[in-house]
C-alpha cells in the first residue's frame, strides 16, 4: 500500500506537469558531469545546466532539469536527456503556475503510469483475501457448499478468467522485455562492425547497489563504472559504456577485476559507431551471462501458454463423427432446461497428416516427431548448462558453492547425452504408417499399413502395437507429475507373408473397454506404438495417436 | 434444519437413454432457489475434473417441495474405474444458496456396468506379429 501510494504520488507529479505552462528558455549552460558520489552514488551522471525564462512578466532563473534532478546511471542517459530539451538552439521550459520560480526542462516518463496497476494488483489480491476471510467468518465455514462439484466447476470457469489476465499480462510483459533485451543483444553483435579507437580513462569506480525486499533481506550487487573520453573525426566525445550486456552482479571481485585494467588517465582501446560516433563501447565479447537474457523470453512463452490454455480450451475438444452427443441431447422436456457448459464428448484430436489417394488410407503422424524432439532437448540443454557454467564462473573461489553446483553438473551432463541420442535418432528409418480410419468405434477394426523409409536393412525387429493408457496429472509441491497406466496392448495382426520393410496388419478394438477421453488432468489415450530394434544405435520408438470413439448409437440402441 | 433428497429411476443407464427422478426438499430458505445437475466428475491420483452437462433451475423452490426432474443422457463419457482415474456420473441438488448439497451417483456405459481397466505389464513381449530378420 505504501509503495502504491509513492508511486501514485510520483506519477501525479510527474502527470501534473503536463499541465504547467511551456515557455521558451534561454540556456545559459549545460553539460554532463559526473559526481564523485563514492561507491553508493548508483546515479552519478549529473545534467548540470543552467537556464533562464520569462513568465508572467517577470524574470526568472533556475537549474532544476527534472523532478528526478536530472541524476543519471550512465553518461549515455544523462547525455541524450539533456539532447531531448536542449541542443544547442532553442529550449522550452515547463513553469509551475502555482509558483513560477519552479520550472523544468523535462516532464520525466508518464509510462510510469503503467507500473501503477503492478502493486495495485498485490494490493487487491491481499484486499480479496482478508474480505474472504471476513465473509467466511461472518457466513460461518460452508462445507455444503464446499461440497458442490457443479459451483466448483463454476469457480474453475472463474479462475480461468484470472489466468487469461494474468496470461495477458505476462505476455505483455515479456514481449516487451525480450524486445528490450534484444535490442541490447543485437547493439552488441553490431559493435563488432565498428572503429576502433584509442581512449583515455577520465575516471573508474565501482557501483555499489543495495536492495531491500520484503522480509528484510538485504541483496548488494556491483558493476563497473568507466569514463573515459576519446576522438573521432576530429571530434571530442565521452562515454561511460562499457558494453550492452553487463548487468549488475553479485560478484564483487569480478566488478574489481574489470576495474583494474581501467585507470584514471590510461590509454585504452574503444570501439565506435562509425554512423553515430556518440556510441562507443570497450568491450565487444559476448559471454554466457547472455543466457539470462533468455529470461523474459521464457515470461513471454508462459504468457502464451497460459493464453493457450485457457482461451483455447474449451475448442480442444471435437465431436466424434457420426454422433452428435451435443446437440442432440443437451436439451430433453421441460423448457426450463439449460446448458451449463460445453458438449459431454471429449475427444483429443488424432494427428492425420493426409489421405493416400491410391489407398484412401490416412497417412498418421506423431506429436512432435525426432527434429521437434531434439531442437527441444537441445533448447533446453544449452539453457540449463549455460546457467550453471554463470553461477560455476561465480562460484570458483568457494569450494563449498562448487560442491553444492555438482548435481546440476551431473543433470547438464545428462542431457547433453539426451541431446547425442536425439541426434542419431533422427538419421533413423522413418515408419510411414496408415490406417483406414483415424477415428474408429469401439468394436471396430482398424487396418494397418506400415512402409520403412530409409535403410531397412538396419531394422533386426520391427513390432506394432494399439495400446491404451490412463493418464493422470497431479500436482507435487512445485511440479506437475503425471502417472500413467496401460491397459490395453493389442498386437497388429499381419499376413502370413510380410517383410518389415513394408507390411499391412488389423487390429479389433474390444467392445468392453473405454473410449478416448482427454481433460485437463486425465487422459485415456490410444495410440499405435511402432518399435523398431537398430543394432548399436537408437531404437525406434514412435508412437501415433488415434481416437477411439464410443459405441455408435445405434449399436446402443439395438 | 434443511433436508434435500434425489432419487432416481435407474443407477445402471444407457448412452443416449432418458434418466428420470425426483427432487424431494424441506426446510429450505422460502425464497432460494434449487438446482438440479447432470455432471460427471474424475477421482483418483490426478487433479480432479469435472463438467456440468445440464442444469435445471427451480426458482422460489420454496421451504419445501418436489419435483420431477429428466435428463437426455449424452453418449460419452463412459463411467470407468481404472488404475489412476475414475469417472462417476452423478445428479447433484444444491438448495439455499449452497449450504444444502446431495448427490445420487449413476452408471453410464453401454451394458450399464462401469468399465474396469486393469493395467496390463508393459513389456513387448508376447507379441506373435513381431517381425524379425525378413528384409526385402
Amino acid at each position: 500500500m505504501m509503495f502504491t501510494a509513492f508511486l501514485a504520488r510520483e506519477t501525479a507529479k510527474i502527470v501534473g506537469s503536463y499541465f504547467w505552462h511551456k515557455t521558451e528558455a534561454d540556456v545559459i549552460n549545460g553539460d554532463v558531469v559526473r559526481r564523485s558520489g563514492g561507491v553508493d552514488d548508483e546515479s552519478p551522471y549529473v545534467v548540470d545546466v543552467d537556464y533562464s525564462y520569462y513568465y508572467g512578466g517577470a524574470s526568472y532563473k533556475s537549474s532544476k532539469f527534472s523532478f528526478s534532478g536530472g541524476k543519471y546511471g550512465s553518461y549515455e542517459g544523462a547525455r541524450d536527456a539533456l539532447k531531448n530539451v536542449w541542443s544547442g538552439g532553442v529550449a522550452y521550459c515547463y513553469v509551475n503556475p502555482a509558483d513560477p520560480s519552479e520550472a523544468i526542462l523535462e516532464h520525466g516518463s508518464p509510462w510510469i503510469i503503467l507500473f501503477l496497476p503492478i502493486p495495485l494488483v498485490f494490493v487487491a489480491i491481499g484486499a480479496l483475501g482478508l474480505f474472504a476471510i471476513w465473509k467466511r467468518s461472518w457466513w460461518g465455514a460452508n462445507a455444503a457448499s464446499e461440497g458442490s462439484i457443479a459451483r466448483k466447476v463454476k469457480k474453475k470457469v472463474d479462475s480461468r478468467r484470472v489466468l487469461l489476465v494474468l496470461g495477458i499480462f505476462l505476455t505483455v510483459v515479456g514481449a516487451l522485455l525480450t524486445v528490450t533485451l534484444s535490442r541490447r543483444i543485437l547493439s552488441q553483435l553490431s559493435a563488432f562492425d565498428w572503429d576502433e579507437v584509442t581512449a583515455t580513462v577520465i575516471s573508474s569506480s565501482v557501483v555499489r547497489h543495495e536492495s531491500t525486499d520484503d522480509d528484510g533481506h538485504t541483496s548488494v550487487t556491483w558493476h563497473p563504472d568507466i569514463f573515459y573520453s576519446y576522438t573521432y573525426g576530429a571530434v571530442d566525445y565521452k562515454a561511460s559504456r562499457y558494453d550492452y550486456l553487463s548487468m549488475s552482479s553479485s560478484n564483487r571481485d569480478a566488478a574489481y577485476k574489470v576495474l583494474a585494467k581501467y585507470s584514471a588517465g590510461q590509454p585504452v582501446v574503444a570501439y565506435v559507431d562509425p554512423d553515430n560516433p556518440e556510441e562507443a563501447v570497450l568491450s565487444r565479447q559476448i559471454g554466457w551471462s547472455v543466457l539470462l537474457y533468455c529470461i523474459p523470453l521464457l515470461v513471454l512463452l508462459l504468457g502464451v501458454a497460459l493464453l493457450k490454455n485457457t482461451l483455447f480450451k474449451s475448442t480442444s475438444f471435437k465431436r466424434g463423427d457420426g454422433n452428435s452427443a451435443g446437440d442432440e441431447y443437451r436439451r430433453a422436456g421441460e423448457s426450463n432446461f439449460s446448458v451449463s457448459n460445453s458438449p459431454a464428448d471429449n475427444y483429443p484430436e488424432s494427428n492425420a497428416v493426409q489421405t493416400d489417394p491410391a489407398t484412401g488410407y490416412h497417412v498418421l503422424a506423431q506429436k512432435i516427431g525426432h527434429v521437434g524432439k531434439f531442437v527441444a532437448v537441445l533448447f533446453f540443454a544449452v539453457f540449463w548448462n549455460g546457467i550453471v557454467a554463470v553461477f560455476i564462473s561465480e562460484a570458483s573461489k568457494s569450494w563449498f558453492q562448487a560442491l553444492f553446483l555438482v548435481p546440476f553438473v551431473v543433470i547438464g551432463l545428462i542431457l547433453i547425452g539426451a541431446c547425442v541420442y536425439q541426434l542419431l535418432a533422427i538419421f533413423n528409418p522413418r515408419v510411414v504408417v496408415k490406417v483406414n480410419t483415424v477415428r474408429p468405434h469401439l468394436g471396430e477394426t482398424v487396418e494397418v499399413l506400415w512402409e520403412i523409409v530409409g535403410d531397412a536393412k538396419r531394422i533386426s525387429s520391427l513390432s506394432l502395437r494399439l495400446c491404451g493408457r490412463e493418464e493422470a496429472t497431479y500436482q507435487r509441491g512445485t511440479s506437475t507429475m503425471t502417472a500413467k497406466s496401460q491397459f490395453a496392448a493389442l498386437p497388429v495382426g499381419g499376413q502370413s507373408s510380410f517383410s518389415i520393410k513394408s507390411g499391412s496388419g488389423s487390429v479389433t478394438i474390444p467392445l468392453g473397454t473405454m473410449h478416448s477421453f482427454a481433460a485437463s488432468s486425465n487422459k485415456i489415450i490410444w495410440e499405435i506404438e511402432v518399435e523398431g530394434v537398430i543394432p548399436f544405435w537408437p531404437n525406434i520408438s514412435d508412437s501415433y495417436e488415434l481416437t477411439v470413439q464410443p459405441l455408435k448409437k445405434e449399436a446402443i440402441e439395438g | 434444519m434443511n433436508e434435500l433428497s434425489i432419487n432416481l429411476d435407474s443407477k445402471e443407464c444407457r448412452p443416449g437413454q432418458v434418466l428420470n427422478g425426483r427432487v424431494v426438499w424441506r426446510g429450505m430458505s422460502s425464497h432460494g432457489s434449487l438446482e438440479v445437475h447432470l455432471l460427471w466428475y474424475t477421482e483418483g491420483i490426478g487433479t480432479k475434473d469435472a463438467e456440468v452437462i445440464e442444469t435445471i433451475t427451480v426458482e422460489h423452490a420454496g421451504d419445501m417441495g418436489e419435483r420431477k426432474v429428466s435428463f437426455r443422457l449424452p453418449l460419452s463419457p463412459y463411467s470407468f474405474n481404472g488404475t489412476h482415474i475414475s469417472l462417476l456420473w452423478c445428479v447433484e441438488a444444491v438448495g439455499d444458496g449452497g449450504d444444502a448439497v446431495v448427490r445420487e451417483g449413476f452408471v453410464l456405459a453401454p451394458d450399464g456396468k462401469v468399465v474396469e481397466l486393469k493395467e496390463v505389464p508393459g513389456s513387448k513381449a508376447s507379441n506373435p506379429w513381431t517381425f524379425s530378420g525378413v528384409n526385402t
